[in-house]
């Protein structure tokens, strides 16, 4: 009995290790979204006649950053995860949907590639991140599961 | 009429109006919105009306951002070819004419940017504009290449609107519209073929190749290159009617692109707002044909 009670709780341990580790993924998934969706829209803006709706709609992937954008740019409640974005990321996110489309060609393709750089550094310090903390997260979740397992055993 | 694309309190005060009366609104950055409004030029006031008398709604930078939002579709560079030909046109064919900062690379306009001016000009339908001019454009059983002349905003593009109705009512041809500036997007018909967002000289060449017209309508002839399509197409055996901006025949004859000998009749049009009322008719050899008719 005290065998599958420690079991249960090295496995809960193990859970919430991954649990907490997911945001550090989803932070780097989401700036990586981010970037490529900058991108596409720099191509859209120099050569294409699409319009962001037609842009944001033909996207089929069911991302956090999709979701965030389209909540955003079509005025949506969704319910999301606050605690993704920082207090001044949330803020440049928000700004960023409201200028996009907002100016001249030129304009726009100014904005745009002035703002792939902020993504660019903002993509490898969410990589650092995932790799530091989902690793030493995992890692301590084993480790306190197995002490857990232990002190019940 | 759709006026969805203006801010919701300029929204509120024109569709209080008669939407017959209206012809234009203009916005500029820090001057008082401008309608015109049964002939009169009258300002849109705080208190919800129109007037020229009493404290009058200035045009924030914000009312033309969101008006091109709107317009646009949150997307203001897809339509950058149109802007940087100084208008877009909404689904229903108001256009609105802009004016700001060209942005010129190589010597070429490649958009306008900071823009502070707006004209919205409301399209009309008016049935029956151009039953004064239709027995010039239309007689023995023949269309004749017309030209109809006027000043901005006395009505050619709904003189020319009637005239095609009433062409295609009477099955007279196949009639190629050539619509640059989407202004026509309620003229349809049976014998209609509509081309829109061209520029004239593709509209021409592509039209005639592919659509066997035998009437070709089109809005404001300016520059050489447009004069010569017409040209062209007369010379293929094509009736045309057009327009053209001017308020003399003299001034017609005068420009450095026309070409004499294309028109069958020139029709002068008189009267600010109002269309569909004549000056003069000339014939081919600018003989008058008619005065105040």
């Amino acid at each position: 009995m005290r065998l599958l009670l420690g079991i249960v709780a090295f496995i809960l341990c193990v859970l919430l290790s991954v649990f907490l580790a997911s945001k550090y993924k989803e932070r780097k998934d989401f700036y990586n979204d981010f970037l490529s969706f900058n991108k596409l829209l720099i191509k859209e803006v120099g050569f294409g006649q699409k319009t962001l709706f037609n842009i944001i709609d033909e996207m089929k992937s069911n991302s956090v950053f999709l979701n965030k954008l389209k909540s955003k740019f079509y005025n949506k409640e969704i319910n999301e995860d606050k605690s993704l974005l920082k207090k001044d990321e949330q803020t440049f996110f928000n700004e960023y949907v409201s200028n996009i489309g907002t100016s001249d060609k030129a304009s726009q393709m100014e904005y745009l590639k002035s703002v792939s750089e902020y993504l660019q550094e903002n993509l490898v310090i969410t990589q650092e991140e995932y790799k530091k903390y989902n690793t030493l997260y995992i890692k301590m979740g084993i480790l306190i599961g197995l002490i857990v397992l232990i002190i019940i055993i | 009429m759709n006026f969805d694309f203006l801010p919701e309190n300029i929204k509120r005060i024109i569709e209080k109006l008669n939407i017959n009366k209206l012809t234009e609104i203009r916005f500029r950055v820090g001057y008082p919105i401008k309608i015109n409004y049964n002939n009169e030029k009258l300002y849109l006031l705080e208190n919800g009306k129109v007037g020229i008398n009493g404290q009058a709604i200035i045009c924030l930078k914000d009312y033309i951002t969101e008006i091109l939002s709107v317009i646009t579709e949150k997307s203001i560079y897809a339509y950058n070819d149109k802007i940087k030909s100084g208008y877009v046109t909404t689904k229903e064919g108001i256009r609105i004419g802009l004016a700001g900062d060209c942005v010129i690379d190589n010597g070429k306009i490649i958009t306008i940017k900071n823009i502070n001016s707006l004209n919205v000009r409301i399209p009309h339908e008016i049935n029956d504009a151009s039953n004064g001019i239709f027995k010039y454009v239309f007689s023995n059983g023949n269309v004749k290449n017309t030209l109809i002349i006027s000043p901005p905003f006395y009505g050619k593009t709904t003189m020319l609107k009637d005239v095609t109705k009433k062409l295609n009512a009477i099955n007279c041809g196949n009639i190629l519209l050539i619509d640059e500036r989407c202004e026509f997007s309620m003229v349809t018909g049976e014998n209609i073929d509509v081309i829109r967002n061209s520029d004239k000289t593709y509209a021409f060449e592509m039209g005639l190749r592919s659509m066997s017209p035998e009437i070709i309508v089109t809005d404001e002839l300016c520059g050489y290159e447009d004069w010569i399509c017409v040209e062209k197409a007369v010379n293929s055996g094509i009736k045309i009617i057009a327009s053209c901006h001017s308020d003399n025949i003299e001034s017609i004859k005068n420009k450095n692109e026309f070409i004499s000998g294309v028109f069958d009749i020139y029709v002068l049009l008189y009267g600010e707002g109002s269309p569909g009322r004549i000056k003069s008719v000339y014939g081919k050899d600018f003989n008058l044909i008619c005065d105040y008719c």
